[in-house]
């Protein structure tokens, strides 16, 4: 029997890029521009489908490419263009709960370019994640939020 | 051009009861016996309350009190854990305005023959509509109403 647990957490990255919030908030709303980014660090995405408009729902598995064993089911809560997008997404490993989130990116411009705040609360399910390894995970997709935008 | 801007705030509240964990588990699963407890206060008018209790699965009731505004609740489920765990999201609008997403985990644990229950809510505040307070005040006498509805039974 699982023993059951919930550690709550808030995470805050703020990053700062030099194309302008409609370009980074493209890379939410397009599928190609999101495919180029939306999983931490070397992991891959073995199925993902796309439903980017408030009330829409995705599903995304995706980890280390000899075990894809994690489950991300997002919902869009509020969506303003350029400007703000607020979702909650579950994960689970085989079926197992590892955390819900809800997570708020805001973007705003800075200059010609763009500031980025991401603020992911969190409920990290029977010890299965943490907060210092999922802001890590986060770091790793926003830093390469920045490196497609750039290019 | 409307001020768009979030604000995030965590409160949580502890009751404990004296009805065991799947009495006051049961308070949540069933419509009929959450819409006793659940949905503001008593001069409010209010729709039927609306529960698919499961993973996935939605929750809506609406209600305010006569001179306005409409308050519109929309919860989804996202981890269930009979006797023990839900967690959800949930939405609030005031008429059609959006005014917070939140997070709310709900944990049951046994305690002598009652239930300590532990609620905590991670919310955003969205648009300078921050209640933070008000949302926990809110939510205590929601707790009140729900303890009011076990010693009933």
């Amino acid at each position: 029997m699982t023993a059951r647990s919930v550690q709550h957490g808030t995470i805050r990255l703020e990053r700062r890029y030099k194309a302008a919030p409609a370009r980074v908030f493209a890379a939410w709303a397009e599928p190609k521009a999101r495919a180029q980014w939306d999983v931490p660090g070397r992991w891959v995405i073995a199925e993902q489908s796309f439903d980017f408009r408030e009330g829409g729902r995705e599903l995304k598995r995706f980890g280390p490419s000899d075990d894809p064993r994690f489950v991300a089911d997002t919902l869009y809560l509020d969506i303003v263009p350029d400007r703000r997008i607020v979702f909650s997404y579950s994960m689970t490993s085989r079926g197992e709960p590892v955390s819900v989130s809800l997570t708020t990116v805001a973007l705003s411009a800075d200059g010609e370019g763009t500031r980025l705040l991401l603020v992911e609360q969190v409920a990290f399910l029977d010890g299965k994640d943490n907060a210092a390894n999922r802001e890590e995970g986060l770091a790793s997709m926003l830093d390469k939020i920045g490196e497609s935008v750039a290019a | 051009m409307t001020e768009r801007s979030t604000k995030h705030a965590t409160f949580t509240i502890e009751r404990t009861f004296s009805a065991p964990p799947s009495r006051v588990f049961a308070a949540y699963a069933d419509a009929k016996s959450k819409a006793r407890w659940f949905g503001g206060p008593e001069d409010w008018e209010k729709s039927n309350l609306k529960l698919d209790f499961k993973v996935g699965g939605r929750e809506s009731v609406s209600g305010g009190p006569p001179e306005g505004p409409i308050h519109y609740y929309n919860a989804i489920y996202q981890d269930i854990v009979p006797d023990e765990r839900i967690v959800l999201t949930y939405e609030l609008h005031l008429d059609k305005t959006r005014i917070s997403v939140s997070l709310g985990t709900t944990e049951f644990k046994p305690l002598g023959s009652g239930t300590r229950l532990l609620y905590t809510e991670q919310a955003v505040f969205l648009d300078g509509y921050d209640d933070a307070g008000l949302r926990e005040q809110g939510t205590r006498g929601l707790f009140d109403n729900l303890a009011r509805s076990l010693e009933m039974q």
